[in-house]
């Protein structure tokens, strides 16, 4: 290998490593450049004056010649452009009377970066200017990263809190108790519904021993068995009974609880009102419908001795229509009287095992003469006993309002149908008429209270009760009941009961 | 970078409805991605494949949506500016890529960057051979080198040349650029 070789190759290394180098003389004039340094100095190019192009800012009072700066080797040197860029790096000497200046423009960003003209395939691969940049860029991306996440997290904190003012005002105002428990059975929170309900506020232990001690002693058991089942299998609990509140009265609640991952969460409604209210409405009700029916029976009994006396004409007419409208009302009494036993649930009070079939023949007798006098034909299909576990009465009365409608909306030289059979566990009592039948549109309200078609309507004379009263009285005995349009025409009614006992 | 770019485009196609909807199809429960940290690679496969659903597409041609969108939009943001440093061409930025990635190792010593390794094979052709850790991610890079000639404003044509499939230890893309 010739000397002329390695500096050769000295030289594309110092060409590759350095690519902003400059070396001078000692007469302070650039004799070599590298690559790079034209980029951020055009007019560095040998023969040039090297102080006329860079302004040495450190270290101070240096000359740029090379007696002043190879003494100086481990100083960090810092050059000016005259474009205002700095150079970092140091001097060293190259040759003998001549030093060179290695190093590259210092830079803090990309955006500098780009705006002196430069990338970094002008720099050394080693060079740690572009290391700098990039761990830079790296801090500033995650600075900004933190500060979009800090900017989502108080508009998300933001959002929380109107929610939590906004729950904290629903909670504190409404007159149901909310009631959060740790797992120790401690209150966590009581709302001012719950602490007048129940006497427990925030922060008091032994919640749960508390609250069970103030249930009315009669319903403690019940209600120690409900939590207990509740609390072991970590399911909703709902219940209803009487509470001692806090200032000593009885009081009837539903309280509801659902177990959290740290708690429970619990409600406690105040139900006295409610329930004072339904009593004083049953007993309302029953007490107007005895009322009512003690003068109506005097009436229709009075009607009937006068109807068996000689009387004649106008009068007849007159008291004929005193016993109609009589009649008419004691019916609906009757009928108000079925739905108000309903809302209170005494339906199907006394259940037995009833034949059917001879509900439907009844049903079908007591119509006759109402279906003679209209011109309808009735008939009754079973093919024999059909038991099942009903309130004789109640379905009677079933049969009765079904066949009466039936034969109501059936024209003259109709035919209503009854029929009584089973389907699998079910008796069935179906009635069907060859009338005008119902709109769709009005099948899913026909059961409806006081719901008429327009048909009924016209007709008048009906209460809108009758079907309701056959959907109320279905329910209470676990059945079900179906309208459905017959072809070419006329109306089914279809009720389903349950031929096994229920289970209470 | 991918899972940013599964987010950014699910963002830009669909609003935040649509990425909440590939988030969930994922089973992630990260519902952003902060653009310099890095993530398990399961959550990108996890991603990848619930935006294929979500899109209608291959995953293939997601991975190669993803990568175009993350040069021409996603990275102006975030990475832009440092792949922009690398060069003012193409086919600069494709050379430096190593460069870059391994001063990216440098900040960010926990991430497993891919290495790209560029050869001038002709004037406007190159090879570039593209190494990963990861499995599958190779249409994303022909995604990434379309963007890159979008910003560049150069005409980009990139073939897949070979790969694993053909016994190579990585993918070997041959890529032509036309006239800036």
């Amino acid at each position: 290998m010739t000397p002329a070789t390695v500096a050769g190759g000295a030289l594309r290394a110092l060409e590759a490593a350095f690519p902003f180098h400059f070396a001078f003389d000692d007469a302070g004039v650039i004799t070599r450049v590298g690559r790079s340094l034209a980029l951020v100095e055009p007019d560095a190019v040998p023969g040039a004056a090297a102080e006329d192009l860079f302004t040495l800012v450190t270290p101070p009072g240096t000359r740029l010649l090379p007696t002043d700066v190879i003494a100086q080797e481990r100083t960090l040197f810092l050059l000016a452009t005259r474009g205002g860029l700095t150079l970092r790096g140091q001097m060293t000497a190259l040759d003998a009377g001549v030093a060179c200046f290695l190093g590259s423009p210092w830079l803090t960003s990309f955006d500098q970066l780009a705006d002196s003209g430069l990338s970094l395939s002008d720099f050394a691969p080693h060079d740690p200017v572009a290391d700098f940049l990039m761990l830079t860029h790296a801090q500033t991306g995650s600075l900004a990263d933190a500060e979009r996440l800090a900017d989502r997290l108080q508009a998300e904190s933001r959002l929380l809190r109107r929610a939590e003012e906004r729950f904290r005002s629903l909670v504190e105002s409404s007159p149901v108790g909310i009631l959060e428990l740790d797992l120790e059975g401690d209150v966590r929170f009581a709302s001012p519904s719950c602490r007048r309900l129940t006497g427990l506020g925030a922060g008091e232990p032994g919640a749960l021993r508390r609250l069970l001690d103030a249930v009315h002693p009669p319903d403690r058991r019940l209600v120690a068995a409900a939590w207990r089942g509740a609390l072991q299998d970590g399911r909703p609990y709902v219940m209803e009974h009487r509470l001692t509140g806090a200032d000593g009265t009885v009081r009837d609640v539903m309280i509801s609880a659902v177990p959290l991952e740290d708690g429970y969460l619990g409600t406690v409604h105040d139900l006295t009102d409610i329930r004072e209210l339904e009593r004083a409405k049953d007993e309302l009700v029953a007490s107007v419908s005895h009322e009512l029916r003690t003068p109506l029976t005097a009436i229709l009994a009075f009607t009937e001795l006068l109807e068996s006396s000689a009387l004649a004409g106008d009068e007849r007419r007159m008291l004929e229509a005193i016993g109609r409208n009589a009649q008419r009302l004691r019916r609906l009494v009757g009928e108000v009287l079925v739905l108000a036993r309903a809302d209170a649930g005494r339906l199907a009070a006394e259940v037995g095992p009833t034949d059917l079939a001879r509900l439907a023949a009844e049903a079908v007798e007591s119509a006759a003469p109402l279906a003679a006098e209209a011109g309808v034909a009735l008939q009754v299909h079973a093919a024999g006993p059909v038991v099942a576990p009903v309130d004789a009465g109640q379905i009677g009365q079933v049969l009765d309002n079904l066949v009466a409608n039936a034969v109501s909306f059936t024209p003259a030289g109709g035919v209503v149908t009854v029929e009584v059979a089973t389907e699998g566990d079910e008796a069935v009592l179906a009635v069907a008429d060859t009338g005008p039948g119902v709109a769709e549109a009005d099948l899913p309200r026909l059961f409806e209270r006081f719901f008429q078609t327009d048909a009924g309507r016209r007709r008048g004379g009906g209460t809108g009760l009758g079907l309701a009263i056959v959907r109320t009285i279905a329910d209470a005995h676990g059945g079900r009941v179906q309208a459905a349009r017959r072809a070419p025409a006329g109306l089914r009614v279809t009720v389903r009961l349950p031929r096994a006992a229920r289970s209470a | 970078m991918v899972n940013k770019a599964v987010e950014d485009l699910a963002r830009a196609r669909g609003g935040d409805a649509a990425w909440q909807a590939i988030r969930r199809r994922a089973g992630l429960e990260i519902d952003t991605f902060v653009g310099l940290r890095a993530y398990d690679d399961e959550v990108t496969t996890r991603l990848v494949a619930a935006a294929a659903a979500e899109f209608g597409l291959t995953e293939d041609a997601v991975l190669e949506a993803f990568g175009e969108h993350w040069v021409r939009y996603t990275a102006r943001e975030g990475w832009g500016p440092l792949l922009q440093a690398q060069g003012t061409s193409v086919a600069e930025v494709l050379l430096g890529l190593d460069a870059m990635h391994a001063r990216i190792r440098l900040a960010m010593p926990e991430l497993r960057p891919p290495s790209f390794t560029c050869t001038v094979v002709a004037p406007g052709t190159l090879l570039l051979d593209y190494r990963s850790e990861r499995a599958g991610l190779g249409p994303m890079v022909v995604g990434l080198v379309r963007g890159l000639g979008a910003v560049y404003q150069t005409p980009v044509e990139i073939e897949h040349v070979a790969g694993r499939a053909d016994g190579l230890e990585h993918e070997r893309f041959k890529v032509r650029l036309g006239a800036a």
